[in-house]
């Protein structure tokens, strides 16, 4: 019996060590394999990482409230002093925006009688609708947030999402008939938009640096870009309509233009999806390498 | 001569885990780490603490028999799929390398006073920060800034000892039957 057992030991244990250091290897490969077939088939990857947020979609709906519960216990200790303040100039925006309203309904009649006069047709349909934010993407030097909306809105990726400040980010990845969507958000290394600076009337490309700031690249020789000057989309791409308002120059460093975006990426509660109906989709997700 | 009878000392709820569950306590630890850093908590600036990193680090130092490799991949590839990285399987490399190379130091890790211990897995969560960036230089064409490599390793370096106090009772469990 004894000598049955040390026979044993004596293949059992060099077996054992064998195949951890085996394992191990075969576990880094098995990394190694996987990045490459998930860069080559991103479309799949990307319903299986979606798959994935849906499973622990309760979990985490779950973990959401004591800080949802948290923010309305900060909302509601603010003071009747700071609430009379924003009161004051909440009004004050109001008899601002019904001006607005006013002019916007003339120049939406007028817009009407010109195109039935050209006989000219709606280009395109926009259709959106609003979500609240669920998670948030926390492991990586990127940005991006799962979005819950509702599951008959018609998802597709290269959705733009916006805030009242603007635009924040696009639809990256979809879980179509559920309702949930990633946002690759304006700030990621991986984002890549299409603009002109309004003043300037310059294009270039707005990237994100992964740090809530943003840079221009990409300029012609000869632009002169304004520190405050507002960044919009270009509307070159195909799948961004021109004009929707996304950052603000900040610094300009010689040839680097440094913008932070309009709306705050680090508070965003709920966003709104729009489908400006431009072109059908995004070929595959966008952080792909350009 | 009277017989004494063995009585058992009353024991916690965590003695009885300690025992039962050897890997329970890391895939909890783990899962429930995974879940902080999904939560969004609104105004928190964009200095994310990798949970998940420390606490894999944690179990690989101090009870690594507890926490084999391949729960390690499971749980790097599923960090991978939650967080939207786009990489897939980046984590997963990073993870299964920097916690082979711990596990084997775990008598070092045991033996050293925790101030010192606190500056190798420092070290270690620079490393893996660095690595994550690298990765994300050469696939993606994006290299993060150093400003962003270095508070993002450095917040998550001052979290370890949080994570420590909170792991570890559970790691001594085991010893106090």
């Amino acid at each position: 019996m004894n000598l049955k057992f040390r026979q044993f030991a004596l293949i059992a244990i060099p077996l054992r060590t064998a195949v951890a250091q085996v394992s191990v290897g075969l576990l880094l490969l098995s990394a190694v394999v996987l990045m490459l077939v998930a860069r080559q088939h991103a479309d799949t990857f990307s319903d299986l990482r979606m798959a994935a947020v849906r499973a622990v979609d309760p979990v985490l709906m779950a973990a959401q409230q004591p800080v949802q519960m948290a923010e309305s216990w900060y909302d509601n200790l603010q003071t009747v002093a700071v609430m009379q303040m924003e009161n004051k100039a909440l009004r004050e925006e109001l008899a601002n925006l019904r001006q607005w309203h006013a002019e916007a309904v003339r120049l939406d009649a007028e817009n009407r009688s010109l195109r039935a006069l050209l006989q000219m047709k709606q280009p395109h349909e926009i259709t959106s609708t609003a979500g609240s934010v669920l998670a948030d993407n926390g492991t990586s030097y990127g940005h991006s947030v799962v979005v819950v909306l509702p599951e008959d809105f018609k998802l597709r990726r290269g959705l733009v999402a916006m805030t009242a400040g603007g635009m924040v980010g696009r639809t990256v990845d979809v879980a179509p008939g559920t309702g949930m969507a990633r946002v690759l958000l304006l700030d990621d290394p991986a984002s890549r938009i299409p603009v002109m600076l309004e003043t300037a009337k310059t294009r270039g490309i707005l990237a994100g640096q992964g740090n809530g700031g943003l840079r221009v690249e990409d300029l012609p020789d000869g632009a002169v870009p304004v520190v405050g000057d507002r960044i919009v989309t270009a509307g070159d791409d195909g799948v961004l309509p021109s004009g929707l308002p996304l950052a603000r120059v900040t610094r300009i460093d010689g040839d680097r233009i440094w913008a932070v975006p309009i709306a705050q990426l680090d508070r965003l509660d709920w966003l709104r999806l729009v489908d400006f109906g431009t072109i059908n989709t995004l070929a595959k997700p966008n952080f792909q390498a350009p | 001569m009277s017989i004494v009878r063995y009585r058992p000392k009353s024991t916690a709820w965590w003695q009885v885990l300690g025992d039962a569950g050897f890997w329970l306590m890391p895939i909890a630890s783990i899962t429930a780490a995974l879940l902080l850093s999904l939560i969004y908590i609104p105004g928190m600036p964009p200095l994310v603490i990798h949970w998940p990193a420390l606490v894999m680090i944690y179990w690989a130092c101090y009870r690594p028999e507890w926490q084999p490799t391949g729960l390690v991949f499971i749980f790097a590839l599923l960090c991978d799929l939650l967080s939207g990285t786009p990489l897939i399987g980046i984590t997963a490399l990073i993870a299964v390398f920097m916690t082979t190379i711990l596990r084997s130091q775990n008598n070092l890790f045991l033996a050293l006073p925790f101030w010192m211990d606190w500056i190798i897995v420092s070290i270690c969560i620079f490393v893996w920060r660095g690595f994550e960036a690298l990765a994300q230089g050469l696939f993606i064409g994006t290299w993060p800034h150093a400003a962003m490599w270095f508070t993002s390793a450095f917040v998550s370096a001052l979290a370890f000892p949080l994570v420590a106090i909170i792991l570890s009772p559970l790691r001594r469990a085991a010893f106090r039957f």
